[in-house]
């Protein structure tokens, strides 16, 4: 496996590492087996299609849908024609829901083909900490846009109670703004941040056990044209009533300023859903326009033009199409937070 | 079965009908990659309501092959 991806993606790539590797597909070390479907040509590996197992919530709180994450459809120069769409097949065949974050020009035609859902990008909301390093990272033009995404919470924005992760155990009705989604449970959180083998998450949860406030974010150094840090959000949510809303925003500023007194130039959050997404408005920040680039989002190094993040998924019969409001998606889901080389190569 | 073969075939490359012969195949058409390969299985399967299995996909690299796999599998002769 290793061999396929450094001979034909990079001796970097962030799947040769082991740990990585054993993480994402939740195998231990001493697994011979991983979920990732293989195609072979006698003994030489052609192609590979990984397949996380997921549980979601999609348009009921009260049963969990078993899903699929599609995840690092690779193949060789000499793979035959057809063995990629082979291995896409076979993993359906497991789950008749799958989504998948950043198919490439290659994948997203195969998808649509197959007439899955797909957004071109999942909205993108910008605060910005610290208007002149900013500057430096952006080298662009777009001045006034960034005045207006500048932070500058109200006066009254307080700060938060946060409380032990252990206490964490949401009533999921509270939160309807999360009807299709990957169920946030304690153990998804659990692994997907805590025990994370290369990125240094910070989970901040507020409110109550049952009705918390959430964020969860890293930071990040970039470097190029340009050197600073930038905080990522990839998880922002809390219960859709008054309280629920009061307790988030605290939540956000209190994190947001912590951003800003470590010298991050800038926080984003890449979010589907507009709910949460306006929170960031509130305290003085933005969404990116669309078809605009106003800051980096690849910071390692920094590249001066604009990345989406497209979202694919399958829907199949009897499971309904998800709604705007109910749609909650992050940078964070399938493999779309991922560090971009291994470093111990 | 030929000529809804060769529509298809058509349809899916872009390429006039008249044009699908003995020598049509993936090394001869430019427009057979990867997508178009699919978009022709998927096709030949709604068309004749047939699933192809795994190997007949990887097989289905011309024009002669397609017609004779779909005979077999639909037990129709080849005219």
């Amino acid at each position: 496996m290793e061999r396929f991806i450094s001979e034909n993606y990079r001796p970097d790539h962030i799947l040769c590492s082991r740990d990585y590797f054993q993480w994402l597909f939740r195998i231990s070390s001493s697994a011979d087996r991983a979920p990732v479907m293989c195609a072979w040509e006698g003994d030489e590996l052609t192609a590979i299609l990984g397949c996380l197992n997921l549980t979601m919530q999609w348009g009921s709180h009260h049963q969990d849908v078993p899903a699929v994450g599609l995840t690092h459809w690779m193949s060789s120069k000499r793979a035959p024609i057809g063995v990629g769409w082979i291995l896409a097949r076979k993993a359906l065949s497991c789950c008749d829901l799958a989504i998948t974050l950043n198919s490439s020009k290659l994948g997203s035609p195969f998808f649509r083909s197959l007439g899955w859902s797909f957004r071109e990008s999942i909205p993108r909301y910008l605060c910005i900490l610290d208007r002149q390093r900013c500057d430096i990272l952006a080298s662009s033009t777009e001045g006034r846009t960034l005045d207006r995404l500048v932070f500058s919470p109200p006066h009254s924005t307080q700060n938060p109670e946060l409380i032990d992760f252990a206490n964490y155990a949401p009533r999921w009705e509270l939160y309807p703004q999360m009807l299709f989604s990957i169920k946030r449970s304690s153990e998804y959180l659990q692994w997907r941040y805590l025990e994370h083998p290369v990125f240094t998450y910070h989970l901040l949860v507020s409110g109550e056990g049952h009705r918390p406030a959430v964020c969860v974010y890293r930071i990040e150094q970039a470097y190029g044209i340009g050197e600073g840090s930038v905080g990522r959000i990839v998880e922002f949510f809390h219960p859709d009533d008054e309280n629920g809303r009061i307790e988030g925003s605290m939540l956000l500023y209190f994190v947001l300023k912590r951003l800003r007194v470590v010298g991050c130039a800038f926080a984003e959050f890449y979010c589907t859903s507009e709910a949460f997404g306006q929170t960031i408005l509130a305290l003085g920040g933005g969404v990116e326009p669309p078809g605009h680039y106003v800051l980096p989002s690849r910071l390692t190094p920094i590249q001066s033009i604009r990345h989406d993040i497209n979202l694919t998924f399958s829907l199949p019969k009897g499971l309904p199409m998800p709604t705007e409001a109910g749609l909650y998606v992050t940078r964070s889901d399938i493999d779309g937070d991922q560090p971009v080389r291994h470093m111990q190569v | 079965m030929e000529d809804k073969i060769r529509r298809i075939m058509s349809a899916v490359f872009g390429v006039p009908m008249e044009s699908i012969d003995g020598l049509t195949s993936h090394q001869t058409l430019e427009q057979w990659d990867s997508l178009s390969h699919m978009k022709l299985v998927t096709a030949l399967e709604e068309e004749f309501g047939v699933v192809f299995s795994d190997s007949e996909i990887l097989e289905l690299l011309s024009y002669p092959l397609v017609l004779l796999i779909l005979s077999e599998k639909t037990g129709t002769p080849r005219r």
